[in-house]
């Protein structure tokens, strides 16, 4: 049996744990936020690419920090040519960081068009 | 040879670093958290490995939360030690005068190594992956980027379009090759 000071150390490293893994899943998430908002703009279809790669990026510089592993590989990804294959490589990164399925139907959509 | 001495090199470090720690603590001695600093000395004084953020964190730590930060430390040596033995066997199929450039992408930043291999491929250099599973990538005895290495044996290569081609994240635009 755990005696109240073994649950003193383990209940917290416990909770830190579980804080450290949300963390990880809220940026990937945050980033397909994103690409939701832009998919859901009326003047969309009227942006440039520039313009486009400028509303996500604003809003990742703004949000995720400079060792976000979701904002590294949405730069090193923007960067990736032929540009319909950065979404599949993308989801399969993000997976592998995250170690489950994940996906993003807006940011399949519109990757290609950063 | 050399190899064989040099594997497992930071577990066997980190045990006794540990041990020698421990036991200082044991005997009332307030030396012990001076052994791990003194053993990063000893380090690069013999390897010219020098601590990362990660060893510094779990020092920082291990002073504060003792047990939790040693049980973290010989973890992290374990992978440290397996990343090494996997990067000298990509090394030795690789051409003599390049194996000294070859480098893991897992010590590259804190994300995954895939991840890593992206964002390195981004910046200029050849990227691949090793079919034991390793990402690494090659750098010239001088740190410059090399755009169009040829890897022995990859399963995948990330490398730069050439001619370069800014992206607009800031880095280069790059393509992956499967072999």
């Amino acid at each position: 049996m755990m005696n109240i000071k073994q649950l003193s150390i383990f209940v917290p490293l416990f909770i830190v744990s579980l804080v450290s893994c949300d963390n990880t899943t809220n940026d990937f998430d945050l980033l397909c936020g994103y690409f939701d908002e832009l998919e859901k703009l009326n003047s969309q279809q009227e942006m440039t690419a520039d313009n486009k790669f400028n509303f996500i990026n604003d809003l990742v510089s703004k949000n995720l920090t400079e060792d976000s592993a979701a904002r590294i590989s949405f730069n090193a990804i923007v960067g990736y040519a032929p540009a319909n294959g950065r979404y599949a490589l993308y989801k399969t990164t993000t997976e592998e960081e995250l170690n489950k399925s994940w996906q993003c139907d807006s940011m399949k959509v519109l990757l290609q068009d950063l | 040879m050399a190899s064989t001495t040099n594997t497992h090199s930071s577990v066997k470090k980190n045990i006794s670093s540990t041990l020698v720690s421990m036991s200082m603590d044991k005997s009332g001695s307030k030396l012990g958290p001076l052994v791990t600093p003194a053993v990063w000395i000893y380090d690069y004084s013999k390897n010219k490995k020098t601590p990362d953020i990660g060893d510094i964190s779990i020092y920082a730590g291990g002073l504060f939360s003792g047990p939790a930060g040693i049980v973290t430390g010989l973890f992290k040596s374990v992978v440290e030690d397996d990343i090494e033995t996997k990067l000298n066997h990509v090394k030795s199929v690789e051409p003599k005068q390049y194996r000294d450039g070859i480098k893991s992408c897992h010590s590259y930043g804190n994300s995954s190594p895939s991840i890593n291999a992206m964002a390195i491929a981004g910046l200029g250099t050849t990227v691949w992956q090793h079919p034991i599973g390793i990402w690494v990538y090659v750098t010239d005895s001088q740190g410059g980027l090399i755009v169009d290495y040829k890897p022995v044996n990859p399963v995948v290569v990330y490398r730069p379009k050439i001619p370069l081609v800014k992206s607009r994240a800031g880095g280069y635009v790059w393509s992956s090759h499967k072999k």
